[in-house]
């Protein structure tokens, strides 16, 4: 059993990414923006963080920057839209320690694949 | 033209005798009073004046001093003839303005002489007055010409400015327009990623618990349930599918499309898309073969050339009987690879086969028509394959096959490096 901590702004993503991790006896906990995240982060201690591209509020790359001051080595999951190449894989994974990538709208078995890899 | 005498006098006979003197060489104009003679001034113009001064009504003086007021003739010599040689007279006549005397008796000669040089001087007198006025006019001229000119400086000066205004407004409003055009392609950038996760985002949960509920995670389902169910899924899907398909026609046209160009093996791309495509066919019951030349790794993006693949199986799969074939083949010309789709299903009439690559063009696009679709896949292939700098076209007959063809030049080298992550936020 791990901790996957879920921070999105969409509250039916939330519920459904829980259903979802619950299902694989995971144990859960919620955030729904960047600041959010930022603030429950260092106490939740999360094994994996599903992590929304596009929320309101503080963007991304800001979020990734602000983990990486604090030096929070943390296994991140990229929830979104958007499709990345190899490279841009590459300098997410070695720069904001970005263990993989799922996008909008997921295949259920594919992201239980995918954390299951991570973890 | 004779010079003008005006002869006053009241005596007739000594006017006579001037004029008879004088008559050959001047035009001779008489007046036998002072009154005339003012009126004669003015309306014959002499050029000389011989006065009489002792006459009755007005004397010679005050006719000289009247000459002599008046702007119009103040200029004309006037020749002061007394019958003695008084000076009191003669002061009298200087007083009065006059130029010159005579005493009578007359002197002929004299009078000749006299005459002569006053007409001299007053010849002398009117060129100096014309050429006065000339100067004058010049004058005039000059500062006509000077105002003009300062008139025209004064212009060319206000309409330098003012095109240097409108330089100025101009270069101020191409540099705005070069905001504003750089702004709306952000706008565009921005409104093209906002859809995509808008559209996008509800279709997450929508997805994500249909799978679970006809995984069965939350308990049996009836047939019939299942059956709705599956129904919404395949629509789910295929809305999924037309947001992407939109959203790609959209950022085509707009030239938003994120390309991700790397050196690629295009062997491998085929044989993974084919592969893909393998279970669509087999139940289908049409065979779907690869054949392929090795070519040299270049230059694409591998999700783009593998959309494009699987468009153009997915479209002879949809147009392709059972018992058909589909034919995949990569053969590499001297400086691009050839890729080809061929099939042997309905075909396509020649006048369809241009418009096709239109976006939302069907053949068949009659309302509840056979083949499902929205007529995007060959419009995404086509932007696809332009960036790449290929081409694609149809060679087809009706009801014995299409073949689809596309060019990938070998390109080696991405000249525009640096790679950047993004998020699109
Ligand atoms: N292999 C083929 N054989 C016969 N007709 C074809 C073939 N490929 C395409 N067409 C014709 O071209 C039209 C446009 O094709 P296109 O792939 O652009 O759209 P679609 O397949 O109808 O829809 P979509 O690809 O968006 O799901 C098709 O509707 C069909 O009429
Ligand atoms: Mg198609």
């Amino acid at each position: 059993m791990s901790k996957i901590m879920i921070v999105d702004d969409n509250r039916d993503i939330v519920e459904t990414l829980k259903t979802i991790m619950e299902m694989e006896n995971h144990q859960t906990e919620e955030a729904y923006n960047g600041e959010e995240f930022l603030g429950k982060v260092e106490s939740a201690r999360p094994d994996l963080v599903l992590l929304d591209v596009m929320m309101p509020g503080l963007k991304t790359k800001e979020i990734l920057a602000r983990l990486k001051e604090r030096k929070l080595d943390l296994k991140i999951i990229l929830v979104t839209v958007v499709r990345f190449s190899d490279q841009e894989k590459r300098i997410l994974m070695t720069d904001f320690n970005i263990r993989d990538y799922i996008t909008k709208p997921f295949d259920v078995p594919e992201l239980i694949t995918r954390v299951r890899a991570v973890l | 033209m004779k010079a003008k005498i005006l002869v006053v006098d009241d005596e007739p006979i000594n006017v006579r005798l001037i004029t008879e003197i004088l008559t050959a060489d001047y035009e001779i104009i008489e007046a036998s009073g002072g009154k005339e003679a003012i009126e004669k001034m003015i309306s014959e113009k002499p050029d000389i004046v011989l006065l009489d001064i002792m006459m009755p009504e007005i004397n010679g003086y005050e006719v000289c001093k009247k000459i002599k007021q008046n702007e119009l003739t103040r200029f004309t010599p006037v020749v002061m003839v007394t019958a003695l040689s008084e000076s009191e007279d003669k002061v009298l006549a200087i007083e009065a303005g006059a130029d010159d005397f005579l005493t009578k008796p007359i002197n002929f000669i004299e009078l000749i002489t006299r005459v002569k040089s006053l007409l001299r001087g007053k010849h002398f007198y009117d060129q100096l007055i014309e050429s006065r006025e000339r100067i004058a006019q010049q004058n005039e001229a000059l500062q006509k010409a000077r105002d003009e000119l300062e008139v025209r400086v004064r212009e060319r000066t206000a309409e330098l400015t003012k095109a240097n205004e409108a330089l100025e407004c101009s270069n101020e409003f191409s540099k705005t327009a070069n905001i504003k055009l750089k702004k709306a392609d952000e706008i565009k950038t921005q409104f093209l990623s906002v859809v995509s996760h808008e559209l996008r985002t509800p279709l997450t949960p929508i997805k994500a618990q249909l799978q679970m509920i006809l995984a069965g995670y939350f308990g049996e389902l009836t047939e019939k349930q299942k059956k709705s169910l599956d129904m919404i899924m395949r629509n789910t899907l295929r809305q999924d599918r037309l947001v992407g398909d939109i959203l790609d026609i959209s950022k085509l046209e707009a030239g938003e499309m994120k390309f991700m160009m790397t050196r690629s093996n295009l062997n491998e791309v085929i044989v993974n898309a084919v592969e893909t495509m393998i279970p669509l066919a087999n139940p289908k019951n049409v065979i779907l073969t690869l054949k392929q030349d090795i070519i040299p790794e270049i230059l694409l993006d591998k999700d783009r050339i593998t959309q494009v693949i699987v468009n153009l199986i997915n479209n002879a799969l949809k147009f392709t009987d059972s018992g058909g074939t589909i034919d995949v083949e990569l053969s590499g010309a001297k400086d691009c690879a050839i890729i080809k789709v061929k099939d042997t299903g309905i075909g396509i009439k020649k006048e369809d086969q241009e418009r096709l690559f239109r976006p939302f063009v069907q053949v068949d696009s009659s309302y509840g028509r056979k083949y499902e679709g929205s007529g995007l896949g060959l419009a995404i292939s086509k932007g696809i394959i332009t960036f790449h700098g290929g081409k694609i076209w149809i060679e087809s007959e009706e009801g014995k096959g299409s073949t689809f063809q596309f060019t990938i030049p070998y390109i080696y080298e991405n000249k525009d490096e640096k790679v950047k992550v993004n998020l699109f936020e």
